[in-house]
């Protein structure tokens, strides 16, 4: 398999991109891809939280930052990087890709690509996709409405929803169904991957007391998303010659 | 080894088809068979379980997620105790599509517990189609087909139908016989202990034996008592039996499948 490199983001905070990124590096595990993850948070670092061991921090706009993770890709074990872009920033990093280079080596076939684009429930959102979608060359470009906090789509009027799906040829929607609050938080609490938290494991790998309600709640929703992901064909897209 | 607890499930997907009645008649037979149990009335409007043994019934509203976590979460934990559900039919969807999503029966197996479903058709044929449906979500639990003489017979469309011919030879099952509508109101009283009824009608004391919160039928004929005794006879045999045939039926699968799941 080819290194690919995800990139998870948002020009808007507070759409959820981290919890994409987490069920991501969760569905990669459940199907055998050994992945890594860069959180642009710097210095905060969310996604550390939740995956420690595979998760750096790193500061995006910094070029030793940027050669930790793309000079690496093709030497590191873990063939799949995730990338969950800092809100706000992901223009930017897109631009910074393409200035490096990135992007070639993406249409030469050295890498694998994918964009996630995890879209608010305002219009400006739909707006982000016409900034965003081009630098993907229209391939692998995931435009992601995420319902995890019931985040209803309700300013998108249906004729100019699909007016700039339309002009976004390629584009893939996915849904991200959502999670019961009580059972997010919870394992927000507990600080560790979803998977973990349905094994009733905590970070250190013991037995934790779980509540199996919201174990329960949290198997089905992420079962969902796996399904959601198996949909797109992502696994496949990733691994095609 | 002692035996193993259950998790007793009444439900039926209509109302009025005597679920608390029959859930209260198994909590009596717990108590004259002295097993220690605890009792879970999801009717949280009515409470009518909750009625008859206050002190031991928790009231849940499977609406909500703190109470759907007091059920469940209670329920697998690990403890020697029967549990007794009523299940009220307006939770009947919620109540089951939980307990697949947390795979309850792995984890209440795993603790000991074996959870067995009571179900009571009310003679359409949705009831027979809705009942299969869960028999075959549910296989690895235990599921008794529960026949209540009170709501009459079958609809013809039902005699048709293709899941009531599918439990026609379906074990265990049992009959819940009829009461009499001035007995069955005579020992709606929720004062009123039908364990103790029975323990003294058993040791045949005398009425003036009746402790006074039996008043309720305490004015009745002897042979009026009689017949509540034969009927709670009748119920009682039948509810000790198709535990016991839900628990061979467990060991035999148990032995045909030895590979059990497990972490």
């Amino acid at each position: 398999m080819k290194p690919a490199v995800l990139i998870v983001g948002a020009d808007k905070g507070g759409v959820g991109k981290t919890t994409i990124s987490r069920t991501l590096l969760d569905y990669m595990t459940s199907r055998n891809v050994l992945a890594r993850a860069f959180d642009a948070e710097y210095p905060r670092g969310s996604l550390k939280r939740f995956h420690p061991n595979v998760t750096e921090v790193i500061d995006i706009t910094a070029v030793s930052d940027q050669m930790k993770m793309l000079d690496t890709l093709a030497s590191s074990e873990r063939r799949v990087s995730i990338v969950d872009v800092r809100a706000g920033q992901l223009s930017n990093t897109l631009r910074a890709f393409t200035d490096i280079g990135f992007f070639d080596a993406v249409r030469s076939g050295e890498f694998k690509f994918a964009l996630f684009h995890i879209l608010g429930p305002s219009v400006a959102s739909l707006e982000e996709i016409a900034d965003v979608m081009p630098y993907t060359g229209g391939k692998n470009y995931f435009a992601v409405k995420n319902f995890i906090n019931e985040t209803s789509f309700f300013e998108w009027d249906p004729a100019v929803y699909d007016s700039y799906f339309k002009k976004a040829k390629g584009a893939v929607e996915m849904n991200i169904p959502k999670l019961n609050e009580m059972a997010y938080e919870q394992v927000d609490l507990s600080g560790v991957p979803f998977s973990t938290f349905i094994k009733n494991k905590n970070a250190q790998g013991h037995l934790a007391s779980n509540s199996l309600v919201l174990r329960g709640y949290v198997r089905t929703w992420l079962k969902q998303t796996s399904d959601e992901f198996d949909r797109v064909g992502l696994i496949e897209r990733l691994t095609d010659e | 080894m002692p035996d193993k607890m259950h998790c007793i499930i009444v439900a039926s997907p209509r109302g009025r088809t005597g679920k608390t009645l029959l859930a209260r008649l198994i909590v009596e037979h717990l108590l004259l068979a002295g097993v220690p149990h605890v009792i879970f009335d999801t009717d949280a409007v009515e409470r009518k379980l909750a009625s008859f043994f206050p002190d031991k019934t928790v009231v849940v509203d499977l609406d909500r997620v703190p109470d759907q976590m007091k059920l469940f979460d209670t329920l697998a934990a690990p403890m020697r105790m029967t549990q007794v559900i009523d299940l009220t039919h307006r939770s009947f969807r919620k109540f089951f599509s939980l307990m697949r999503d947390i795979d309850f029966v792995a984890e209440a197996k795993a603790n000991g517990i074996e959870p067995v479903i009571f179900f009571v058709p009310d003679g359409e044929v949705d009831s027979y189609e809705q009942g299969m449906a869960l028999r075959d979500q549910f296989r690895d639990s235990g599921f008794v087909l529960v026949r209540n003489d009170a709501l009459g017979e079958p609809s013809r469309e039902s005699l048709r139908n293709s899941s009531f011919a599918g439990f026609v030879s379906h074990t265990p099952r049992m009959v819940l016989p009829r009461l009499d509508t001035f007995f069955l109101t005579a020992i709606g009283d929720p004062k009123l202990s039908l364990s103790d009824f029975m323990r003294r009608s058993l040791a045949r004391e005398a009425p003036s034996r009746l402790a006074p919160d039996q008043m309720s039928i305490a004015y009745l004929s002897r042979e009026a008592r009689a017949g509540i005794t034969v009927w709670l006879q009748a119920a009682f045999n039948e509810i000790r039996r198709v535990l016991q045939e839900a628990d061979i039926r467990r060991d035999i699968l148990a032995q045909e499948r030895p590979t059990a799941e497990g972490e």
